[in-house]
């Protein structure tokens, strides 16, 4: 079954400004689900609080109908939701494999001796892991990356790196958090295509946070607009974005873009 | 409920079985890197192995010492490595450690008596004990609150050696019975350097793996980024407490081998300056290697005789600071970089080589 994750009620106040405003959403499905919305918007507190990583000031979150609103960051990510930040977070002095592998870390049985003096189901599964990571970077492309230290990479890469990572972790739930941003149009265009196919190959929810409407169509099958911490629509990618007042609150009166 | 996403393909399929692609390119990259990781690890171990099998028969017996007490420190200094080059948790406790166990060896062998295995095992609990107490408050708080908490740790501890005279000797410090192994010779000075050679080796063995660990990726990723490592799952804080113990325990063993070497505790050899001389060895190997220890366990060993040999005591204190300060500066990867630097040079040359080649064709 897929993870079906359930934002109730959802406020988050830092002092007097309100950035999210009653949110009550139900995402589920093997899909990618793109989250828009104007700058200020509450995209980004919406993720940190879906993730674990800010506790709301009021509502709920759950997942699979447990409530997970007091989870610590940890225990979102052993339970297999793993997000990714806007700026790529890298070990910038360990290899792009070593990088990978710190995502299998919910995976981990062995306690730190076991680990060090070499306990056979370990070292097995050690092996099975960096298998994992070669695949992991076959699929996004990366192969010839892979030795190379975390400071060395270009933005775009550490973006796919740190994807990879979350891949690692076979996460029921991934959340990224704008990772079109900074790059150019070629990059733009390839992690479309590498987002479009990941529930397809993983059987994950991907939740997105974009602010390219380009790579939002491109990628996710259905959106959620916010605008001032409030849900103002949901639904198929194409009819949220063709929306009027979607195209008024996003781009503006002028309807310039888009 | 605003927004109901419709549940739709049954991911029955996946779950358990890895089923992305593998292709021979991918695989044959992945047992590249696995050879070369091996290979790294098989070479240092045969050299070092070599080494320490020599040496016996070419030093005499003043040098054979200095060799053994250089075998003892490497183990601290890698258990410093540890804590400060791969976790990133600065502490300055480190001799203080090594004093923890070099005074219970003391303490187990001349006032308890114990034989040489209770008495390593109570430098073990001992070190294992002390390194949770002060480990456990260190998890709060961080950076340079940090350093001045294990500055008092430091302190406290000299204080304490000094003040209670009639268990550590205060001042004079204790003398240090010899290990006790039935039908052994132990004040033999091969004997302690083959014990030392073996401990030291087993540590390089065991802590050469770590990068090859989850531990280790885990202590990599609380000192680069503990959003990444919260992000997936790393229970940070018991990531710490177990760098702190490793080094503990290092030291621990280290100051129970330096205690039956020099056959003597006394406080001065734990002090503060202790703790910088090991964070210099630590520094000057190189936070990123194991091998880089004996390096720096080497210096932090050899040149005190050395200047003392040269009658000029001080200058130890004075260069020890200025080749930190230079060290930091030029060569932040230590002496382990110089034959990564030297190799990448040979590299550049032989491009530039080709190219001009290149052009001349």
């Amino acid at each position: 079954m897929t993870a079906t994750l359930t934002a109730s009620g959802l406020g988050m106040r830092f002092g007097g400004l309100v950035a999210l405003d009653d949110v009550n959403l139900e995402l589920g499905g093997e899909q990618v689900i793109g989250l828009i919305g104007p700058n200020g918007a509450g995209k980004s507190t919406l993720l940190n609080a879906l993730s674990g990583f800010i506790r709301p000031t009021s509502g709920t979150v759950s997942l699979n109908g447990e409530d997970t609103t007091s989870y610590s960051p940890q225990r979102y990510a052993r339970a297999g939701l793993i997000r990714s930040f806007q700026t790529a977070q890298l070990l910038d002095d360990e290899s792009v494999v070593t990088n990978l592998l710190l995502g299998r870390e919910r995976f981990l049985r062995a306690g730190p001796v076991r680990q060090l003096f070499g306990w056979p189901p370990y070292v097995r599964s050690e092996r099975e892991w960096r298998r994992q990571a070669y695949q992991t970077l076959e699929l996004l492309g990366l192969l010839d990356y892979a030795d190379q230290p975390g400071s060395a990479l270009s933005t775009a890469v550490r973006r796919l790196v740190e994807i990879g990572r979350v891949l690692m972790a076979e996460p029921q739930v991934i959340f990224l958090d704008e990772p079109a941003a900074g790059l150019d149009a070629n990059s733009r265009e390839h992690l479309a295509q590498v987002l479009r196919s990941l529930p397809e190959q993983t059987g994950c929810l991907a939740v997105l946070v974009e602010h390219d409407v380009n790579v939002v169509r491109k990628a996710c099958e259905t959106t959620v607009a916010l605008v001032s911490g409030r849900v103002l629509a949901t639904g198929p990618t194409d009819e949220v974005l063709d929306r009027e007042d979607v195209r008024t609150a996003y781009f503006g009166e002028s309807h310039a873009v888009a | 409920m605003t927004a109901v996403a419709p549940v739709r393909r049954a991911a029955a399929r996946r779950a358990e079985t890895w089923t992305l692609p593998f292709s021979e390119r991918a695989q044959a990259a992945s047992r590249a890197a696995d050879a070369r990781s091996r290979a790294s690890l098989t070479r240092n171990i045969v050299i070092m192995l070599a080494a320490v099998c020599v040496l016996p028969f070419i030093l005499d017996s003043y040098w054979l010492y200095l060799a053994s007490s250089l075998l003892a420190y490497s183990i601290a200094v890698m258990g410093a490595r540890i804590l400060f080059g791969v976790t990133g948790i600065l502490s300055v406790a480190q001799a203080s450690f090594v004093g923890i166990g070099a005074y219970a060896a003391a303490i187990g062998s001349s006032t308890l008596g114990l034989s040489a295995v209770p008495e390593f095992l109570l430098v073990l609990v001992v070190s294992l004990l002390a390194s949770l107490v002060v480990g456990l408050p260190a998890l709060r708080i961080g950076g340079i609150r940090l350093v001045l908490l294990t500055l008092a740790v430091c302190e406290l501890f000299q204080w304490w050696l000094i003040d209670a005279r009639s268990v550590t000797g205060g001042t004079q410090g204790m003398s240090v019975a010899s290990l006790y192994i039935p039908g052994l010779n132990t004040t033999d000075p091969l004997f302690l350097y083959g014990l030392s050679a073996a401990c030291a080796l087993i540590a390089t063995l065991v802590l050469g793996l770590l990068p090859r660990t989850q531990i280790g990726r885990n202590m990599a990723a609380v000192r680069e980024s503990e959003f990444a490592a919260r992000s997936v799952g790393v229970k940070v804080n018991a990531v710490k407490i177990t760098a702190f113990v490793v080094a503990g325990i290092c030291a621990g063993i280290s100051g129970f081998l330096v205690a039956h070497i020099e056959g003597a505790v006394t406080p001065t050899n734990y002090d503060m300056f202790a703790s910088v001389y090991i964070l210099v060895g630590v520094i000057l190997g190189g936070s990123s290697s194991t091998v880089g220890a004996w390096l720096g366990a080497a210096y932090v060993s050899l040149a005190p005789p050395l200047f003392n040999a040269l009658g000029a005591d001080r200058l130890y204190v004075l260069i020890s600071g200025a080749l930190l300060v230079g060290l930091i500066y030029l060569l932040p990867g230590g002496l382990v970089q110089l034959g990564s630097l030297f190799r990448r040079r040979r590299a550049t040359v032989r491009a530039t080589a080709d190219r001009t080649e290149g052009s001349d064709a």
